[in-house]
């Protein structure tokens, strides 16, 4: 417990300076809803994502969270390409591709899966570190499609790049 | 396949997107100022010009991260979703 709350501590004292640094930490929740044939069970998520900024438009990025209602975890993670302007800090649209992995693949499948995200802060200079957003994906495999819309609030930043 | 049309296939998936917009401006009617400015961006950032300029430039930064310089830019929140 001491070693997760120096980690948190950590992360929070880092997000200080967050400008131009390469990893990203948040907390969120999810309230995910899936359309296709099978008709796959809507759930509300609880969980966190990280982000690996390796260039202005172009990152790794990946996730883990916990379905409440159907007590399942998923994760996933792959790549991400910023089609908006990346000057501008409080909105963003990415498209990408993810490997989806799931506990219970019965509801959650698991396979690749190109997505579109779009993320915005709400309160830039009250609340910098909270993010509002959507996403929605295909399955390549099972052809089930997806959507959620996201809260995230950001932990943390580290790291700098190799200019 | 070149980087356009891998993000030519994620196309699918901004219509998905777009759909749960445009299904969550229905039942949620105070947010459609923000959804509308949401769904005109997003549907501005998935135009085949300006998707065919945003590769050029995603080249150019994979070969900057192939020669080993990670440059990571402003945060994008889009990255946090």
């Amino acid at each position: 417990m001491k070693t997760l709350l120096t980690l948190l501590l950590f992360l929070w004292a880092s997000a200080a300076s967050a400008q131009d640094r390469v990893v990203h930490v948040n907390v969120g929740a999810n309230g995910v809803w899936y359309h296709g044939d099978r008709e796959l069970p809507a759930d509300f998520e609880l969980g966190g994502t990280a982000s690996l900024s390796l260039s202005p438009h172009i990152s790794g990025v990946g996730g883990a969270f916990y379905g409440l209602n159907h007590s399942y975890v998923r994760g996933s993670f792959g790549a991400r390409f910023t089609l908006t302007d990346v000057q501008d800090p409080n909105f963003s649209i990415g498209a990408g591709i993810q490997y989806h992995a799931s506990s219970e693949p019965r509801i959650r499948p698991e396979e690749w899966c190109p997505d579109v995200a779009v993320g915005w802060k709400p309160y830039p200079l009250t609340m910098p570190r909270i993010v509002v957003g959507a996403a929605g994906w295909y399955g390549l495999s099972s052809d089930q499609a997806g959507a959620y819309a996201a809260v995230r609030y950001e932990l943390g930043a580290f790291g700098k790049g190799n200019y | 396949m070149t980087l356009l049309e891998l993000l030519s296939k994620a196309m699918p998936a901004a219509g998905q997107l777009r759909g749960f917009l445009v299904d969550l401006e229905a039942d949620y009617p105070d947010a459609k100022p923000m959804l509308d400015i949401w769904i005109a961006r997003l549907d501005l950032a998935i135009d085949p010009a300006n998707l065919a300029s945003t590769a050029q430039v995603i080249v150019q930064e994979l070969g900057q991260i192939g020669s080993g310089k990670i440059h990571p830019g402003p945060p994008r929140p889009s990255d946090a979703i």
